[in-house]
Order: C-alpha cells, then structure tokens, then sequence
C-alpha cells in the first residue's frame, strides 16, 4: 500500500525558518548585552551642567568659576567600597596633577560621615554637599563611584562609572594639559 | 489679622512641612544649591505655564511612573521608595511644577541616563523593531494558521471509504463505532 507523497510546502518552511532565524537573533543581541549596563557615553560631549554648592566647611564653589581648566567631578560616598579603593589616588591626584581642579560630590551620604572619612583620609580638594542629589541627578549619576572629566571650555569629555585608576587619569587628564 | 485658612490646606501644608524635615533630617546640613535656570531654559527651552497643583501631581505621577529606577531591578520611579527614585520623583516634580511637558522632562533625563531610563522605549529608530516586531510576530502566526486551516478544508480525501460515498453498507465495525459516538 502506498502513502501519499509528501511535498514540502516551501513558503511555510521558509516563513517558519525566518521566524526561528528572528527569534535566534533577538536573542542573541538579548544575550550578549547587560540591561543594566550604563551607557557611560551618554552625557560625553555635552557642556557640563553648572552647580552653585557648599563644600563642607560651608564655603561656596561654582563649577563655572573653574572653567579655562580641566576639571575632575568626583561622585563619591564613605559606604562605598569602590571609592576607598580609589580615595588614595585622590590624595594624590592634585600633586599629580596641579592645574586640574578636582572636586568631590558627596552622594547620598551624610556630611558628618564624610567629615570623619575626611579627617583620616584628608584630600587636597573641595568635597561638595549636594542636598536631594540635584547635581548627581544634572551628570545623570546612578551609583558611586562615577568620575566626570572636563575640559577647559566645560565639555565633558569622559565618564567613568568604576573606581578610578592612575591610568584614567594619564589617558583623560594628559591630552587635556598638552 | 490673620486670616484663618481652610483646614485642607493647613493640613497639606503641615504635611510637606513633615515631608520636607524628614528629608532634610537624613542629611543635617543641607547646603543651598542653585541651579542656573539661564542653562535649564537654554537646554529645555522655555516652560510653559504651571499647572494647578492637582494637575501638577497627577502629571509628576504620570511622568514617573515611566521612568525607570537607576537601582533597581524594572520597577519605576513612581514605585520604588530608594533614595535616588525619590530624588528623581522630586525632579520630575519640580520641572512639572515649573510648566514643562511630559516629552520635555522625558527628553532631560534621557540625555542623562540614556534611552535606558524610559521604561517604554520610544517607537524611534532601532525602537521600531520592538513595537513591530509582536504585532508582526502575531499577523505571521494568524497568517500562517488561516493557511493552514483552508488547506485542510480544501483537501479531498485520496482514497474514500465506499461507505463515505454511498457505494458499500456500514461494515460491523463503523455500525458499532456510530452508535457508540451517538450514544
């Protein structure tokens, strides 16, 4: 007894090939990318948002008045453990580096922790006090440790959202002063 | 005088009062920051007039509720109690309070923290793939079933029993089997 002949149906057959072949990719891209991974390109490039606050000792500092020198924004907190693995290059940072300002945001912590924090580990720069996180919110910050550079002419020029290294520092900092 | 004011309001009042030393209490020194509106204006142009408090809240809520929380796990800023959904919240807040729309707000925070900080993407560029791609999913599959049932419906039995097409009488067998279906 024979059976029928079975044909295949080749526009099913490809659509259904398509269909898996669009699934894979989907996939895939799904896969090989972190959702949660910062896109830490997003504010480079744009002129660094300008902030009037007080550092801890109550004394006032503009980022505009530091403009004609590179600057380094610092977003940091006493309970995270990435910004000690970094707060010693900070110490040394300015000796480093004598004609870029550094500034440090304090970020969701509390002035008299950073005061104690600072008073075993003093820095040679000015840590600012930003109340309901508005400056962290301005730079578009999501965590700490995250570091700005900026030009002379206040572009960001790159942005770091790890802990820093001495070599973030030579690669961002030394073209600037060329 | 003063003039007495209407219980809601005092209570609304004591309220943001309450709010805002619970929140300042975490950081005791809260120092003065200034923004320079000159900038927000020059990046977001200009606002249009205030909303009226209720609309102001109810648009926050909207706007928030689209934004996704820096850390945490795709819940928005609207949902989320952490320190930096709150701060976000209150951003959003205070640009809605000043007259800005919802596509001017969405548009601050995304030059921030990237497309990723909207929770629906916008139907924009690469985007489109994921707003098409389900509704093509959908019209492939339904396409792909209307096929496959009109196929069937067409096809002819090859080979026809002769009880089918009337030449032959029920044999023992079928006889049983269609009084055990109409049973």
């Amino acid at each position: 007894m024979s059976g029928r002949a079975l044909k295949p149906n080749w526009f099913i057959l490809g659509l259904g090939i398509g269909a898996v072949l669009l699934f894979a990719g989907v996939m895939v891209i799904g896969f090989t990318q972190d959702p949660r991974a910062l896109d830490t390109r997003v504010m480079v490039g744009a002129t660094a948002p300008d902030f009037v606050l007080q550092d801890l000792d109550g004394a006032e500092v503009e980022l505009a008045s530091l403009k004609g020198r590179p600057v380094v924004i610092n977003f940091w907190s006493t309970w995270c453990q990435p910004c000690k693995v970094e707060h010693p290059l900070l110490q040394r940072a300015p000796a480093l580096y004598p004609d870029v300002a550094f500034v440090g945001v304090l970020y969701q912590d509390k002035p008299e922790a950073a005061r104690s924090y600072l008073k075993r580990a003093p820095v040679d720069y000015a840590q600012l006090v930003d109340p309901a996180g508005k400056v962290a919110i301005a730079y578009g910050v999501t965590g700490v440790p995250e570091t700005f550079f900026i030009d002379p002419h206040g572009r960001i020029t790159h942005k770091l959202a790890r802990a820093l290294t001495a070599e973030d520092l030579a690669e961002n900092l030394e073209p600037m002063l060329r | 005088m003063i003039p007495a004011l209407p219980t809601t309001r005092v209570v609304v009042a004591a309220r943001a009062i309450a709010l805002g030393l619970l929140v300042t209490s975490a950081y005791a020194e809260p120092s003065p920051y200034r923004e320079p509106l000159s900038e927000l204006r020059q990046e977001m142009g200009a606002p249009g007039p205030p909303p009226s408090e209720e609309l102001s809240r109810e648009r926050t809520r909207q706007i928030s509720r689209g934004l996704r929380c820096p850390v945490c796990q795709g819940s928005s800023i609207q949902d989320s109690p952490v320190e930096s959904a709150v701060n976000m919240r209150r951003r959003v807040q205070e640009l809605v309070e000043a007259g800005y729309e919802q596509r001017a707000i969405e548009d601050y925070f995304v030059r921030r923290y990237g497309e990723w900080v909207l929770l629906n993407p916008r139907a924009t560029g690469a985007n489109w793939i994921v707003w098409l791609l389900p509704a093509l999913g959908g019209g492939v599959a339904l396409g792909g079933l209307v096929y496959v049932v009109a196929q069937w419906r067409r096809e002819e039995d090859p080979v026809p029993l002769p009880s089918d097409t009337g030449q032959a009488p029920l044999d023992e067998f079928e006889r049983r089997l269609l009084e055990e279906i109409e049973r």
